[in-house]
């Protein structure tokens, strides 16, 4: 039985021959930051795709409770809409949309990620650090029980990586799970505790 | 199925497609270029048709009249088949990440067919006022349907190339092959009438709509059947469409 917001058992897969996973397993807990490192072509993002379900393992389990917000390593946004006009449709799919308090949710979050006049842009006008900090964005404003980042920090500039870590914490403190996913682990004391990726098996 | 999630999804996807100017513009320079072609490729010279709903009844028809009708079906099944296929295609993962988030995909397609009849019903009406520039049929309004269920079977059409193809290239071809084979040949009554094997012309997709516009054009026949018909054979693709949306949007947790 699956008691923890965010677990793996036994997770395998292989496309075709290659086997990418090779029995993963681990769980997450409320107020954990947990960080997986791992070469490229380890197998990160294919567990996180798992993880979300996007992806379907071979063999295995894989658990999420309560609201999941979800960062993939690509912005999974539209480049014809604006920020606010994202804000609005995401608002919808987690269905908040009807609640009053989402707008100030919404509003809090462009204020600390300082948007200031690029609210009514659209993503297509938009620079690559900014489009990635929207990307973010989209997954924290609902303030998930369960987060889950795919390199989610590259292209930020300091000001914006150092936020992104004060919006994390803070999502942490307030019970949430956190899986963060990085080739490369700085900041290594912000993490609950970090796993390692390698020849298929977290260690 | 939640209305309002529908109707969120389908003013972002309307909002999202009118904002690529060029891509209307050419949605309406199809119609204009493909008459002006025909208007200046064909006479006023009598040619007798045989219409597949008129029971092989020979008729004769003004060359100029029949290629313009015939190229309205065209155009319009066209246009509304690369609409609708793009409409799909259109950033398949952000829409995958907002069922992720909490949408159904079957509320996401139904959006896009809500914003797709917007399309047909404006790329048929447009057409049919065009057309009444360079010609006067029977009953314009059973023109208009024909046009109207053209533009429908032919959208669900597209609806089900964008789902199975997750490339525009191959997209492309499988819309431009049919049109062309169905809708822009084989479908003219002027070939029909002659052709060997009628029941393969009578399977395509474009041929009842075509023939609810031809017999509304230059005959009193009714078309309600043709309608029905039509209709019936557009929903089939579209739930093809759909069920295959669903499983390729599926989220495994």
């Amino acid at each position: 039985m699956i008691t923890s917001p965010l677990a793996a058992y036994n997770v395998t897969k292989s496309y075709r021959r290659r086997a990418v996973l090779r029995g993963v397993s681990f769980e997450a807990q409320r107020g954990e930051i947990v960080g997986i490192v791992g070469e490229n072509g380890s197998g990160k993002s294919t567990l996180l795709r798992i993880l979300v379900g996007l992806l379907r393992p071979d063999s295995g389990r894989v658990g999420v409770t309560g609201q999941l917000g979800y960062c993939d390593q690509q912005p999974q946004i539209f480049p014809d809409l604006t920020v606010a006009e994202h804000f609005a449709y995401f608002a919808r799919a987690y269905g908040i949309a009807g609640d009053r308090g989402w707008l100030a949710m919404r509003d809090e979050l462009l204020t600390r990620f300082r948007y200031g006049q690029e609210v009514n842009v659209r993503v297509n006008e938009l620079s690559g650090g900014t489009r990635q900090k929207l990307h973010l964005s989209l997954a924290l404003f609902h303030r998930p029980d369960v987060l889950i980042l795919d390199e989610p920090f590259l292209a930020f500039d300091w000001d914006t990586y150092l936020q992104f870590w004060t919006e994390t914490e803070a999502l942490r403190d307030a019970g949430a799970a956190i899986v963060i996913v990085s080739h490369l682990a700085h900041d290594r004391a912000r993490f609950t505790r970090i796993l390692e990726l390698r020849g298929g098996r977290l260690q | 199925m939640r209305a309002p999630y529908v109707g969120t999804s389908a003013a972002m996807t309307a909002r999202d497609l009118t904002r690529k100017r060029l891509v209307l513009a050419l949605a309406l320079a199809v119609p204009a270029v493909f008459f002006a072609v025909v208007f200046a490729t064909t006479g006023d010279r009598l040619v007798p048709i045989t219409l597949a709903a008129a029971t092989g009844r020979v008729t004769l028809v003004e060359e100029r009249r029949q290629s313009l009708l015939f190229i309205s079906v065209a155009a319009t099944s066209l246009i509304s088949a690369f609409f609708a296929s793009s409409l799909i295609q259109r950033q398949l993962d952000a829409n995958r990440r907002l069922v992720l988030c909490g949408y159904r995909a079957a509320e996401l397609i139904a959006a896009r067919l809500a914003v797709l009849l917007g399309i047909i019903a404006t790329t048929a009406l447009y057409t049919w006022l065009a057309l009444g520039l360079f010609s006067s049929p029977r009953f314009p309004g059973g023109v208009l349907l024909g046009l109207t269920v053209g533009a429908f079977v032919y959208g669900c059409y597209g609806l089900l190339v964008g789902t199975l193809f997750r490339n525009k290239l191959e997209s492309i071809f499988a819309i431009v092959v049919l049109v062309n084979i169905d809708a822009g040949w084989l479908q003219n009554p002027i070939y029909y009438q002659n052709a060997a094997s009628k029941w393969l012309i009578e399977a395509l997709p474009a041929h009842y709509p075509s023939q609810v516009a031809y017999l509304a054009a230059f005959t009193s026949d009714r078309v309600g059947a043709l309608v029905a018909y039509g209709l019936a054979y557009g929903t089939a693709l579209l739930l093809a469409a759909i069920a295959l949306y669903v499983r390729r949007m599926r989220i495994t947790r």
